[in-house]
């Protein structure tokens, strides 16, 4: 069903994109689920998403077959491994977690372009925007949120203790 | 298992995938697989609904809901019609001088490209990548390379071609390299994207060209992808380098990729065209 979402979101994305360019530009509406799928999800079922989404995301793009397969890949593997210090659960620490990436992400993508021969200053101060930091914090946020919040109401993700840990705290 | 183990497979797992994807992306360039191929068409089709809907929406707000400065406008185009006619009028007259000429030196006609016409139905989904989709395909005629224009200049080539949709990549995005030259110098140069800028810049170009703002940048024709004089923008910027053999050009292209409905596909002219 989450595939499905994803599915949706890039077609709302890629046919509404003309009317608002320079802010739809800067959302990048895989990077909340990817997180997700590393944090929240088992490690085959994730793994098995972020690769189907990542490469249905693929197909609505002119970058080559395989360079956001391999971004979101190491994205995932990285919220993977961060999941084990850190667990995102509150509307900040989710925040947070997806602005780092975001930035990650910059980096990652950059690297993984040159790889494929289409290097360039991605990272440059000309070519990022800096707001998109905290449009994509906010706005991956909520999508991650609602993502969790469907996950409970179909008990794909059972209420953990750490919540409850919380709030014993 | 151990959790070490475990992030160690997923890590080797990972590699793999990353060197898996770089060996596609090197020797199978442009083809897509029978599943890419029917995801493509099957979200191509969506695409498409979605596009037209949003555009009939869009529209209706356009039309009916903003005409406050319609009048305004329209003396204002009347008079910019009044100019141009009179400018048709002479350039309708050197071409009457230049048929003449040509025929006196018995140069070869110049040969039309047939084109094909296409609909635009959506827009690159990722952040960095600036490509449209097209609503015609490998059952229409379109291959990979074929050169993409519309009726205010040059837009791109054709990057992936499914059954009935095709991938163009614009010339805003940084990977398109376009060999383009300045009209009036005649400064060839080839023209790449800026990222997220929505301008491109013309690489280069010795510092001892004659380049300067305001001047038109066309397609020099070279490799038959594009017609020879096709509009392709105008120089925003020039950015001398005192340091370097070479200037930095930045131009604004002339198509809105954001605003385009309608392209069309050049199909490369057949031999026989060529030699006649």
């Amino acid at each position: 069903m989450i595939a499905l979402v994803v599915f949706g979101l890039i077609l709302f994305r890629s046919t509404t994109q003309h009317w608002f360019p320079h802010l739809v530009r800067q959302w990048d509406l895989l990077l909340p689920f990817v997180i997700y799928f590393g944090q929240r999800r088992g490690l085959i079922e994730g793994l098995i998403l972020s690769l189907f989404t990542s490469h249905l995301y693929s197909l609505s793009s002119v970058a080559p077959v395989g360079v956001f397969a391999t971004v979101y890949l190491v994205l995932f593997v990285i919220a993977r491994l961060l999941s084990t210090i850190i667990y995102a659960n509150r509307l900040m620490s989710i925040a947070v977690l997806i602005g780092a990436l975001f930035v990650l992400e910059r980096m990652v993508l950059t690297g993984v372009a040159f790889f494929f021969g289409h290097g360039w200053p991605l990272f440059s101060m000309d070519n990022f925007v800096w707001w998109s930091i905290f449009f994509n914090a906010s706005v991956g946020s909520i999508f991650y949120l609602a993502t969790s919040g469907v996950d409970r109401l179909t008990f794909k993700v059972p209420p953990i203790n750490i919540e409850l840990a919380e709030t014993q705290a | 298992m151990p959790k070490q183990t475990k992030f160690s497979i997923l890590l080797l797992l990972t590699a793999a995938i990353c060197f898996l994807a770089i060996y596609i992306h090197r020797h199978r360039q442009g083809q897509t697989t029978r599943v890419d191929n029917a995801l493509i068409n099957a979200s191509g089709y969506l695409q498409r609904q979605f596009f037209y809907m949003g555009n009939g929406a869009r529209l209706l707000i356009d039309r009916y809901l903003w005409l406050v400065n319609t009048r305004k406008e329209n003396v204002q185009l009347e008079k910019e019609l009044g100019y141009l006619r009179t400018r048709l009028s002479a350039l309708l007259e050197v071409e009457a001088e230049n048929l003449r000429l040509r025929q006196a030196l018995q140069f070869r006609s110049h040969v039309e490209p047939d084109l094909v016409a296409a609909h635009v139905v959506a827009h690159d989904v990722s952040t960095d990548y600036f490509g449209i989709r097209i609503d015609r395909g490998s059952r229409h005629g379109v291959q990979v390379g074929m050169g993409v224009v519309s009726s205010s200049g040059l837009v791109g080539r054709v990057l992936r071609v499914a059954l009935n949709y095709s991938d163009v990549l614009t010339l805003l995005d940084p990977t398109s390299n376009i060999d383009a030259v300045i009209q009036r110098s005649r400064a060839r140069g080839i023209l790449s994207g800026q990222s997220k800028q929505l301008l491109c810049r013309l690489k280069y170009l010795d510092k001892l060209e004659d380049v300067a703002v305001n001047d038109t940048v066309v397609a020099s024709g070279y490799g038959g992808i594009f017609p020879k004089g096709l509009l392709v923008g105008h120089v925003t910027a020039v950015i001398p380098n005192p340091n370097g053999p070479l200037q930095t050009v930045i131009v604004k292209s002339a198509v809105d990729i954001h605003k385009l409905e309608e392209v069309f596909i050049v199909l490369p002219s057949t031999e026989s065209d060529k030699t006649s």
